[in-house]
Order: C-alpha cells, then sequence, then structure tokens
C-alpha cells in the first residue's frame, strides 16, 4: 500500500514542479507555440496520474510484510554504500585522473564491500584498473582524463 | 575477459602501435620537457589537445581532425582532437578559454562561437567568454551559404523572388538548421538587407532542412555548398543566390547577393584559437605551422573534396575578420533578441 | 532489370581481398563498440574516419557501413545478459531478453538475437537493392505533420508496452516526456528547467538515464539482498533456442524485418522506433501476451531484427538522394565526402561500382557477423559465470566510462548515479522503466514536430488531415488509443464470455 501511494507521490510531486515552473514559460500563441505549452500539459497529467494512483493504491493486496523496520533499513546499507563510493569516483575522476580514481575505487569496492582479503583486492583492482584503462584508452580511442602521473 | 578483445589485423594494429609509441614517445618528451623547463624546452615538446565544442561527427570535427593529422607530420608531435560539446559549443570554449596558456591546449573555434557568444550578449546575459579570451592562430575555411528552393517552386530567378516576397511578407516559409545558428542568421541577415519578411520554422541540423526543402515542406532554406551543391546538380534543388560577395569557384552560374545589389554576407569559418595569455613567441611558431598546413596538398585535398574551399586568414587578418563579423552578427542577434522578447 | 548484373559486378567489388578485409575490421569493431554500452556506432564510425584517409572511397564505406551494423548485432548482447541497453536500439531488448537470462535461457536469446539480426539486415538489404531509386523520395515527404502522426502512433503502441496496467504505464511516460523537455528548447531557445545550470542545456541525456536506470538500478536491487548471486548452471545445449523457441521466433523475425525497414527509411529515431514498434506489434499479435515482459523469445526475435533492418532502410534516403536522416549515416556521408564522393541523387548511376560494392559487401558483412556472433555467444554466456562479486564492479566501471565517453562530462555521471538511484527505486515500486526511458526518447520529438506543424500553417490544425499520410496515420492511432481504453476498462473475460455466448 505504501509503494503504490509512493509511486503516486513522486507523480504527483514532479507534476506540481512542473505547473510551478513551466508557467513561467512563455505559452506563445495558436501559430508559435511557446515552450511552455507542452511541459504544463504534461505536467497537469502527473499531478492527475499522481492523484489517481494514490487513490487506487488503496486498494490494493497488502503486500507481505517482510519483516520491516530493521530488515528493511539493513537492506539498504550495502546499495547505498555503492552509491557513496561512486559518487566519490565521480567527483574525483577529473582531478585525479581515471586510473588512480578507477584503482582506488575498484580496491574500495573489492575489499570493503565484496571483503575480499586485503591483497587480493588490491591486486584485483589493480589488474581491472590499467586493463579497463588500455581496452578504453588504448583500443578504443576513448579520451578519459589523465592522472597527475602521466596516464 | 581481456582475451577474447585481443584480435589481430594489421590497420588497427598499426594504428595501436602507432598511438602506443606516440604516448609513450610523448610522456619521453613530457619527461624531458619537464626537465628541460628550466633550460626552455623547444616548443612544441608534447602532444598538443584541440578541443572540438562541437559534438562528433561534423563538418567541425572532419576539418579539425583533417588539420590535426597534417599539422602533426609538421611540428613532429601528436595534435589530438578531443570532443567537448555541449550547449552549442559554451561548455567547449570555456574549457579552452581558461586552459593554461602554454600553447599546448588549443580550440577550434567557428562561426558558431560567435553566434553564441553575440545571442549572449544581446539577450543581456555575460558570456562565459568572448573572442576576447582568445588569440586567433588562423582560420582556415570562409564559406558562404546557397539560397536554395525546390525546382518545381515558381521563382525562376533570385528577382522572381525578391518581388514574391515583397508582395506577400510573412507568408513565404523558411527553415533553418538551428534557431540563431548559421543557417538561420543569413536569412536574417539577408532579410534585413532586402527588406522583406519571412516565416520561419526551426528544424534541427542542416539534413532535415535540407530533406524540408526537397519535400516542400518550407518554401526555402539557407545551407552550405557541401552538402546542398549534391542535390542541384541532381535536380532536387535550385540555388537562386550566393549569399556573399563573390560567386563559388566550383559552380559560376549562380548569382551572388552582390551581383542583385544585396548587401547581405555571411560565411562560415573553421580555424584554431589559442588562449589568451599565450606567449607571443609560440603563436607565432602556431601561426607558421598553419601556414605550412594550409599550403599542404594533402590538407587542401581534404578539405576540397568535400567541396569546400581553403582561405587563409593568419593571425591579424583574422582577428579584424571576426571583430568585423562579430560586429554585424552582433546587430542582427540584438534585433533578434528584441522580437523573441516581445514575445 | 539490370540488378542481377549489377550485383554480381558488386560482389566482384566486395570479394576482393582488400574489401573483405576491411568489412571484417568494420564488423569487428562495430561489434565491440556496440558490446560496450554507451559507446555507440557514431563514436566508432568517427574514430575511425581518419584511418580511412589512405584507403579509396569504396573500401572506406565497406568499413563504415561495416561498424553500423556491426554495432546493431552487438547492442543487444548486454541488454540481454546484464540488462544495460548499449544504445537507444537495444532498450526494449533488455525486458525480454534479460528475463530470459535469468530463466537461464540467455544464451537462447543472444542466437535468437544474431539470427533475427542476419535475416532482418539481409531482407532490408534487398529492399535497399531492389527499391533505393523509389523510395528515396518517400522519405522526402515526411515532413513535420507526418513526423507528429507517425510519432503519435508510436506513443500509444509505447502505452501497451507495459507489463501492467494502461494506468501504471502512462504516468512513467509522462515523466519520461516531461524528462524529455528538460533543456533549450530548440524552437525558441529557451531554457526549460536547467535553473541556470550549463550541463543542463542540452537535456538530459539518454545514455546516462538509460544505462543508469536498468544497469546501475539492476546492480544495487540485488546488492541489497546479498552479493551471493545464484547463476543457472549452463549446459551446451541450453545455449541453442528449442524447437518451439525457433517456430515462434520467424512470426516476429519476418514482421520485424518488415516493420523495421520500413520505419528506417523515416527521419529522426528510426532504430528506437523500429524495435519498440515491433515488440508492440509483436504482443498485440502473440497469443502469449501477458507473458510478455517475462522472458518470452518474441520479445527479442522482433525489436533485435527490426533494429537491423533499419539500418537497410535508413541508408536509402542517404544512398537515394544524398540526405542522411540520422547522426550515423552523416557521418558516413561525410567520411564518403572526404573521398571526394559527394552522395546526391545522382549517385547510384554516377558511381555504380560504390553503390553496388557496398551492397555486396553489406550481405557479406551480415554473414561475417553472423560467424563472428555465434561463437561469442558461448563466451558471453561464460563469462556470467564470473561470481557476481566480481563482475558488478566491472558493470559499474563500464557503465561509468561509457557514459563520459559519449560526453565527457562529469555531470552525465551525476545523471547516471542519479538514474540509477531512481531506477532502483522505480523498480522496487514495481513500475515499468521500459517506458519512461523510451518517452524520454521520443517525447521531445513529438513536441517539436507538433510546434513545427503549427508554425507552417499559421496556427491551422487543418495541416494534419491535409496530407494523406498524416490523416491515415492519425486516424490509426486514434483507433488504437480507443482500443487500449476498451481492452484495460473491460476486463477480458467479460468479452469471453460475450463472445462465448454468440
Amino acid at each position: 500500500m505504501i509503494k503504490a501511494r509512493a509511486g503516486g507521490l513522486l507523480f504527483l510531486l514532479t507534476g506540481i514542479y512542473g505547473l510551478v515552473y513551466s508557467r513561467s514559460l512563455p505559452m506563445g500563441r495558436w501559430n508559435e507555440p511557446g515552450p511552455g505549452g507542452f511541459p504544463f500539459g504534461l505536467a497537469l497529467l502527473l499531478v492527475f496520474s499522481g492523484i489517481m494512483t494514490i487513490a487506487r493504491g488503496k486498494g490494493e493486496k497488502e503486500e507481505e510484510q517482510k519483516g520491516k523496520g530493521r530488515d528493511f533499513l539493513r537492506n539498504l546499507i550495502t546499495p547505498l554504500l555503492i552509491v557513496l563510493l561512486t559518487l566519490g569516483f565521480i567527483l574525483s575522476l577529473e582531478w585525479a585522473g581515471y586510473v588512480t580514481s578507477v584503482v582506488v575505487y575498484l580496491f574500495i569496492l573489492f575489499f570493503g564491500i565484496c571483503r575480499y582479503r586485503l591483497p587480493l583486492a588490491a591486486g584485483m583492482a589493480g589488474v581491472f584498473g590499467l586493463g579497463s584503462w588500455y581496452l578504453f584508452v588504448k583500443i578504443l580511442g576513448v579520451q578519459l582524463p589523465l592522472s597527475f602521473w602521466g596516464l | 575477459m581481456l582475451k577474447f578483445l585481443y584480435f589481430d589485423n594489421t590497420c588497427l594494429k598499426r594504428e595501436v602501435a602507432m598511438k602506443s609509441f606516440r604516448i609513450f614517445g610523448g610522456i619521453i618528451c613530457f619527461l624531458l620537457g619537464l626537465a628541460a623547463l628550466a633550460g626552455g624546452a623547444e616548443y612544441p615538446a608534447r602532444p598538443i589537445t584541440l578541443i572540438n565544442p562541437m559534438p562528433p561527427g561534423g563538418t567541425l570535427d572532419l576539418q579539425s581532425r583533417a588539420f590535426a593529422s597534417v599539422a602533426e607530420k609538421i611540428i613532429g608531435q601528436p595534435m589530438v582532437v578531443v570532443n567537448k560539446s555541449g550547449a552549442t559549443g559554451m561548455v567547449g570554449g570555456v574549457a579552452g578559454a581558461t586552459a593554461a596558456p602554454d600553447g599546448y591546449t588549443l580550440t577550434v573555434g567557428s562561426v558558431n562561437l560567435t553566434n553564441a557568444i553575440e545571442w549572449e550578449i544581446a539577450n543581456g546575459r555575460k558570456p562565459p567568454f568572448t573572442r576576447h579570451d582568445f588569440i586567433s592562430i588562423c582560420s582556415f575555411t570562409l564559406s558562404p551559404t546557397l539560397l536554395i528552393v525546390n525546382p518545381d517552386s515558381p521563382w525562376k530567378t533570385l528577382g522572381d523572388f525578391l518581388k514574391d516576397a515583397k508582395a506577400r511578407p510573412g507568408q513565404i516559409a523558411f527553415c533553418s538548421g538551428g534557431l540563431y545558428g548559421m543557417s538561420h542568421l543569413p536569412i536574417e541577415i539577408f532579410a534585413r538587407a532586402a527588406g522583406l519578411k519571412f516565416r520561419h520554422v526551426p528544424y534541427s541540423g542542416g539534413g532535415p532542412c535540407i530533406s524540408a526543402v526537397v519535400g516542400k515542406h518550407v518554401d526555402f532554406a539557407m545551407q552550405y555548398p557541401p552538402t546542398s551543391l549534391p542535390l542541384i546538380r541532381g535536380g532536387k534543388l535550385k540555388a537562386l543566390a550566393v549569399v556573399g560577395k563573390e560567386r563559388l569557384k566550383s559552380a559560376p552560374d549562380i548569382p551572388c547577393m552582390k551581383d542583385a545589389g544585396i548587401d547581405a554576407e555571411y560565411y562560415g569559418w573553421v580555424g584554431i584559437m589559442a588562449p589568451k595569455k599565450t606567449p607571443q613567441p609560440i603563436v607565432e611558431k602556431l601561426r607558421e605551422v598553419a601556414k605550412k598546413v594550409c599550403s599542404d596538398k594533402s590538407f587542401i585535398d581534404l578539405i576540397e573534396k568535400p567541396g569546400d574551399e581553403v582561405n587563409l586568414l593568419i593571425g591579424d587578418e583574422f582577428a579584424k575578420y571576426w571583430d568585423q563579423e562579430s560586429q554585424k552578427i552582433g546587430k542582427v542577434q540584438a534585433e533578434l533578441a528584441k522580437e523573441a522578447a516581445k514575445k | 532489370m539490370d540488378v542481377i548484373g549489377n550485383l554480381l559486378a558488386g560482389f566482384q567489388t566486395a570479394l576482393g581481398l582488400h574489401n573483405i578485409y576491411l568489412c571484417f575490421i568494420g564488423c569487428l569493431f562495430g561489434t565491440m563498440v556496440g558490446v560496450l554500452p554507451g559507446i555507440g556506432p557514431l563514436v566508432g564510425i568517427s574514430l575511425l574516419i581518419p584511418a580511412t584517409y589512405g584507403i579509396d572511397a569504396t573500401g572506406a564505406i565497406i568499413m563504415l557501413a561495416g561498424i553500423y551494423y556491426g554495432a546493431m548485432y552487438g547492442g543487444s548482447t548486454t541488454s540481454i545478459l546484464m540488462n544495460i541497453p548499449g544504445e537507444s536500439a537495444s532498450v526494449i531488448t533488455c525486458v525480454d531478453g534479460y528475463q530470459m537470462t535469468q530463466k537461464g535461457r540467455g544464451g537462447a536469446a543472444l542466437f535468437i538475437s544474431a539470427w533475427g539480426s542476419f535475416v532482418g539486415g539481409n531482407l532490408s538489404i534487398l529492399g535497399l537493392m531492389i527499391l533505393a531509386p523509389l523510395l528515396a523520395n518517400f522519405a522526402t515527404r515526411f515532413g513535420p505533420p507526418e513526423i507528429f502522426a507517425v510519432l503519435m502512433l508510436a506513443f500509444i503502441l509505447l502505452g501497451s508496452l507495459g507489463s501492467g496496467s494502461f494506468f501504471k504505464t502512462m504516468p512513467m511516460i509522462f515523466l519520461g516526456m516531461f524528462l524529455g523537455t528538460v533543456g533549450m528548447d530548440p524552437l525558441t531557445g529557451n531554457f526549460r528547467f536547467t535553473h541556470g545550470v550549463k550541463d543542463l542545456y542540452d537535456g538530459i541525456g539518454f545514455v546516462p538515464v538509460a544505462m543508469g536506470a536498468f544497469g546501475i538500478g539492476e546492480i544495487l536491487t540485488v546488492t541489497e539482498e546479498s552479493l551471493v548471486r545464484v547463476i543457472h548452471k549452463v549446459r551446451m545445449r541450453e545455449l541453442l533456442p528449442t524447437r518451439e523457441e525457433l517456430r515462434a521466433s520467424w512470426g516476429p523475425i519476418f514482421r520485424g524485418s518488415g516493420l523495421g525497414f520500413l520505419i528506417g527509411i523515416l527521419p529522426g529515431s528510426a532504430h528506437v522506433l523500429s524495435s519498440f514498434v515491433s515488440y508492440a506489434v509483436e504482443k498485440k499479435v502473440s497469443s502469449h501476451s501477458e507473458e510478455f515482459g517475462t522472458g518470452r523469445i518474441e520479445g527479442v526475435a522482433g525489436p533485435e531484427t527490426a533494429n537491423n533492418a533499419a539500418t537497410g532502410g535508413a541508408m536509402i534516403p542517404f544512398l537515394g538522394i544524398g540526405i542522411p536522416t540520422g547522426p550515423a549515416t552523416a557521418v558516413m556521408m561525410i567520411a564518403l565526402m572526404i573521398h571526394g564522393i559527394r552522395p546526391g541523387p545522382l549517385f547510384i548511376s554516377e558511381q555504380p561500382q560504390i553503390f553496388w560494392g557496398l551492397i555486396a559487401s553489406m550481405y557479406i558483412g551480415n554473414v561475417i557477423l553472423l560467424i563472428l556472433n555465434l561463437p561469442l555467444v558461448g563466451i558471453f554466456i561464460n563469462l556470467l559465470r564470473v561470481p557476481f562479486r566480481i563482475l558488478f564492479p566491472l558493470v559499474l566501471i563500464i557503465c561509468l566510462v561509457g557514459t563520459y565517453s559519449v560526453s565527457s562530462s562529469t555531470f552525465d555521471l551525476l545523471i547516471l548515479l542519479g538514474s540509477g538511484v531512481f531506477g532502483y527505486i522505480f523498480r522496487k515500486l514495481k513500475y515499468d522503466l521500459a517506458p519512461f526511458i523510451l518517452a524520454l526518447i521520443i517525447g521531445p520529438l513529438l513536441e517539436v514536430s507538433l510546434r513545427q506543424s503549427l508554425m507552417r500553417s499559421d496556427g491551422s490544425f487543418s495541416i494534419f488531415w491535409n496530407s494523406p499520410i498524416s490523416l491515415t496515420l492519425l486516424g490509426v492511432s486514434s483507433l488504437l488509443f480507443v482500443w487500449n481504453l476498451i481492452t484495460t476498462l473491460k476486463p477480458k473475460s467479460t468479452w469471453k464470455k460475450v463472445l462465448e455466448q454468440e
């Protein structure tokens, strides 16, 4: 029940955001439709669907409460950590260069999240990091940021 | 996982080998250069990056890669084109303007940049960079547009077209490859010079624009010779005029605007720029290189075969041209901005 | 007609050792580029253009065309195996393809995908060969009103793609279309919903959103439970499709070829459109339509065939009249221009050796790709046996680099991550992601064509029913929409009862 309503809420919120911000765009005339018309219409539809989804959410079966609360939060830790780590990688990419960032990122993933032993994690991070650099930069010619030590 | 990706074929192996050799050589040169910096090493001592502010695959990409491939041989260092596209050239332009002024990061400029900069100014916004943030090395093409119509349209000459346009203002429709871009502005300049009014339907890209004229969805457009001449020859399009002060070498039977007495000119140019504070000796060296590239037969072929022409403007000539062009374009953009604000 | 004669001459050119070699390189590079998500055929072709400087024009276009359709073969690999769409044309393959992998039928899916691509590719080349001069003009008859009508039809079909009810899919479509409006409006230059962020000027790209929502979303969902994933042990026999699967695929493959070819001629996102239109058609035509979304082979065979057939169709306006209708053909045109060939309406008659050499090499290329891809199925399936704990960081890196390779923008990487979270959340809420992503692509196109039509006609809607093409397509769309409404509101059982009573 919560799930259905959460979805509806998201649509509703996006719709409201759209309504608010598309009013500031010129609507134009019929022979020169402005940029505001389409988003405004879509926002309206989103608000409408959001309300309908929330309203209909009442009728759906109650899903099994799979040990919510602590379990639910515990399950979220790993994905959350991965998201945070990836964020760190993204932010350090242009600053530290690709090879440095990717090796550190992989290392933390392998060691911290996948729980491999330190030397194994470091080794894999090194191999895959450098290997990916070779594949992308040398073979495929993709341009990746240079680290300060040359690669 | 990497094993199955290993393949052997001479062409790419050569390229990979050459790339590795170059990068390896580049690293050695870099290290040597570092060591020699105190003593003032010879420029260029390591690979040069050429930032292309447009997405890959366009004419700009092509011509800049052509330039890079020929320049490499002359300077003995790799010249690598990097695409940094976004916001009609703004993202790449900013990257180029704020790069270290050591001559190792250059930018590919084009009339698109002028269009975008002047549009920002016309709207009262401060552009993230202007032409004054760059030192012009050279520009190597200067292409006018062609006024193209469908062969079935009632206008046989430019004169017919002008008469009809005066008689029905605001009814003849044209398309452009992009709003306030290099196929829209020539039309605005032309319209103001001849005192005419048209209806504008913006498209995205030159291809769809040409398709619209062929398919009779709009009445006319202005496009560049490389993409329109083949269709003119094939009878799918007709060109009424060249928007410039000279006729085309490759199609001398198309009259130019000057012949009809209309002062409308617009040229698409592609050139190389360096950041503002680049030291003069490096700038001179780059200009020398540019001169050599533009007289190199293989480069000329790469530009002229698709249908363009090599027109070299070096250093100060180029800067002067850019100034004049910015003024002209700035004026038109200002008027367009005013009209847009009214709506 | 002199087609056979010309074709034989073409084969003579194409079978030259030099040209076969170039064709092979193109296909190989194309497959690699297609398999790695993010890096699409456009980038691949642009990268290899400098390598063509020293080769003759025929060889150059053979190699570049090889990259183009090679990428279509490879694009389905990551979609089926890892639920990461390699490019827009493979989004819809993720839906049933990945489900098949979960059930252990991934090998069969890859096999049918390669096979369908082969048939679709060949049939579309046949069409290209025979109909190019006739159909070349057809593409130019599609102006804004006609394109709007096509996209309207596609949009209605999009609604039927979801596994849930109409009402559950529509909000996702609206959301996708709404996100598609972010960025600079191409028709007026206004910035919409960018709040001054320069990286948003060009809008929210498809690549980061698709890879994030599907790929990263999938990884986040799985790591929630545990890091150990039971992969069904794959036996050799399971790599091949069962007889039943093969039989079920023939229909979608033939229908997909025709659809893909026709849609490919149209300007715009031909590959995307053809793939999901084919999926929607298969779903409607099938007697097992409720099972779509859980791993029906038709949901893989149809779209994959269609997107390969679209390459043949897309070459028609390019080769027949000199107007490229998509970015890949535009780049190929530039490549030809470097070699002094200027494609135009006279191209086929003035440069027959290039045209027919290309046609012949496309047939050869399809064969090469089939030979390349079939054994690769086994290799790829074995890749899945790599423990998930090692696999998922690598997948993350592939997604990140894939996105970065398209635009060199850190902001796009943030969008990638954001979409990952978004995909994860919506997956938990049991919403379909495919319609959302496809709406992101066609929404802006729909809007632009509507506004262009109105600009052209000075505000009059008559422009839509004055054109026969537009009128027909809009009529079909309305019928479909009404039909959708009826079938959603009235449960199927009621209809059955009604029919049984008669």
